[in-house]
């Protein structure tokens, strides 16, 4: 883990490489649930991780550099406009990703993850919210200060995340 | 049944992260972060600042001639803060997002002064229609321009975040783009029937604030996402018989025409999502309604029957929370009335809503709390100053 309280040039840039080595795979983990593709989500993390390597004094000396990062992320992620890229893929013959591209070989049965490929196709604020609540475990309170929004704004936006994802997943009965 | 949507959630999100192959760390930037103080660069944005500042001086001159009005004092400003607590009193700062009063468009303390006609956006972005030549203009800065050279049978639309705009026109194609100034245009236009059942040409029922664009008209419902795939779907096929009405920013409003229901006047009309398969989901039932705006846990609204016809005022303005509480009426002041027109009532942020009103003479702003039914008139400057 990195050093807060170390300040000249040369072991604040180890102390940042120090911290990307350690924080780059749940930091990806993150960006990969946000963006539900790989393309999109190894643009996410690594544009965030140069803003933290550009914010790095104010990452190392806040309470919390983890919420911190986080915000970073998460904003990187509802400010980047890939979706236009994405749009140009499809105008290839290439395959777009599967969204189930890292399903393991041992996947168990196929409603194992019935809604991973619904949360996927949310609106990039509603999905925000999902991954905030359902995946980092923070309170509306906390994802309002993530997102810079209030919380009945949090509230109403994870309701109709839910709404959506509960249209969208197959009932009991439908379920093979 | 359906079984337990966040138990899932918590446990598919974990699954997922899990399972997902991280790649290596990329190559990470070598040199130190630049000195935050560094003198260069701020003389740099101090001089930029300077020539922009003198650019909006000399364009808001040029505006009928009017000198640019100083920015609003601070004051007790609306705020998007993280709390949701009741407040103690209406603020009565400046209105924090575009408004019209006395044909004036009013953004951020500049005035454009066109004679406009309607309004819709936000400093971000905004809409309106000139009352004489009934072009429609649209603005995210200093400089006002026609939306398009296209001839357009219909009113455009503006998302609710100001961020895009859309119409469609006299041969039926929907276009568009993002007001951001290095946004982008909507790319090809989509194809849509130019009139739907009744003849009407069709019409944009909304722009999302995700930049989904929903053309609607009687038998014609289409969705399209230029900035997803630049595909659309057919929503009398996803969705039969239900209807976009307009966006807000608490969701979509919808009219469930499935029993005839031909306005939001007399039929189910309800706030809902659009997923990216086209499928509706409600949030939640609203009454029916002449005017009628929403944000956050709020919905405002005038039934058909005190803003039909040809009414120039009305008295009050209904309240509630989304989920069907809390239900309150809103009236100005003695002596004053809500004016009863195009963009006469909107939501300011997801706690104060913003009103035009009149007390016969001259017009004025009001702003309400739907959480105390409290309004309060704001000194907003009057069209000859």
């Amino acid at each position: 883990m990195f050093s807060a309280t170390r300040t000249d040039p040369d072991s604040r840039q180890a102390s940042f490489e120090e911290y990307a080595a350690t924080a780059w795979p749940s930091l990806y983990r993150s960006a990969y649930l946000l963006a539900g593709n790989h393309a999109d989500a190894e643009d996410v993390a690594q544009q965030t991780l140069i803003k933290v390597h550009g914010a790095w004094t104010k990452v190392a000396a806040s309470d919390s550099p983890h919420a911190y990062v986080r915000r970073i992320l998460t904003n990187t992620f509802l400010s980047s406009k890939r979706s236009k890229a994405r749009g140009l893929e499809l105008l290839t013959d290439e395959m777009p990703e599967r969204r189930d591209a890292v399903r393991p070989d041992s996947a168990g049965p196929e409603e194992a993850w019935a809604l991973w490929p619904h949360v996927a196709g949310l609106p990039p604020q509603q999905r925000a919210v999902i991954v905030l609540r359902y995946y980092e475990d923070l309170s509306e309170a906390e994802i309002a200060e993530v997102l810079g929004c209030s919380r009945g704004t949090v509230k109403s936006t994870a309701h109709r995340a839910l709404k959506n994802l509960r249209t969208a997943m197959p009932t009991e009965g439908e379920e093979g | 049944m359906y079984r337990d949507v966040e138990e899932m959630l918590t446990r598919e999100l974990r699954e997922v992260a899990d399972h997902v192959m991280v790649p290596p760390l990329p190559e990470l930037p070598t040199a130190p972060p630049r000195a935050r103080f560094a003198w260069q660069p701020m003389l740099v944005a101090a001089a930029l600042v300077l020539v922009a500042l003198a650019t909006v001086a000399s364009l808001l001159q040029m505006d009928g001639g009017q000198s640019p009005q100083p920015a609003p004092q601070p004051t007790d400003v609306v705020t998007d803060d993280a709390t949701d607590a009741v407040p103690d009193a209406v603020p009565t700062g400046p209105p924090t997002v575009p408004y019209l009063l006395d044909g004036v468009v009013h953004v951020d303390g500049g005035r454009f002064s066109e004679g406009f006609a309607s309004l819709a956006g936000t400093d971000a972005g905004w809409l309106a229609q000139n009352a004489d030549s009934r072009r429609w203009r649209w603005s995210n800065g200093a400089v006002v321009q026609d939306v398009t050279a296209d001839v357009i049978p219909q009113a455009p639309a503006i998302s609710p975040n100001g961020e895009y705009i859309a119409w469609i026109n006299a041969q039926g194609q929907m276009n568009g783009f993002q007001t951001d100034p290095a946004g982008e245009g909507m790319g090809i236009p989509a194809e849509v029937p130019e009139t739907d059942e009744d003849g009407v040409p069709t019409r944009i029922g909304a722009v999302t604030d995700d930049g989904w664009v929903i053309a609607s008209g009687r038998g014609v419902s289409l969705l399209w996402r230029p900035y997803v795939d630049g595909g659309t779907i057919d929503l009398t096929e996803t969705a039969p018989d239900q209807q976009v009405l307009q966006s807000t920013g608490a969701g979509l409003v919808v009219l469930d025409a499935t029993s005839g229901a031909r306005d939001a006047a007399s039929g189910r009309v309800y706030l809902a999502d659009l997923t990216g398969r086209g499928e509706i989901a409600p949030i939640a039932e609203l009454p029916n309604f002449g005017l009628l705006d929403a944000a956050g846990d709020w919905i405002a609204w005038a039934s058909a029957d005190v803003v039909g016809g040809d009414a120039l005022t009305y008295d009050e303005l209904r309240v509630r929370r989304v989920d069907g509480g809390d239900e309150g009426v809103l009236t100005p002041p003695d002596g004053w009335q809500f004016v009863n027109g195009e963009s006469g009532v909107v939501f300011e942020d997801d706690r104060y809503l913003l009103a035009r009103v009149t007390d016969g003479d001259r017009e004025r702003m009001m702003r309400c709390s739907p959480a105390l039914v409290e309004c309060v008139l704001l000194d907003t400057p009057s069209a000859d100053r």
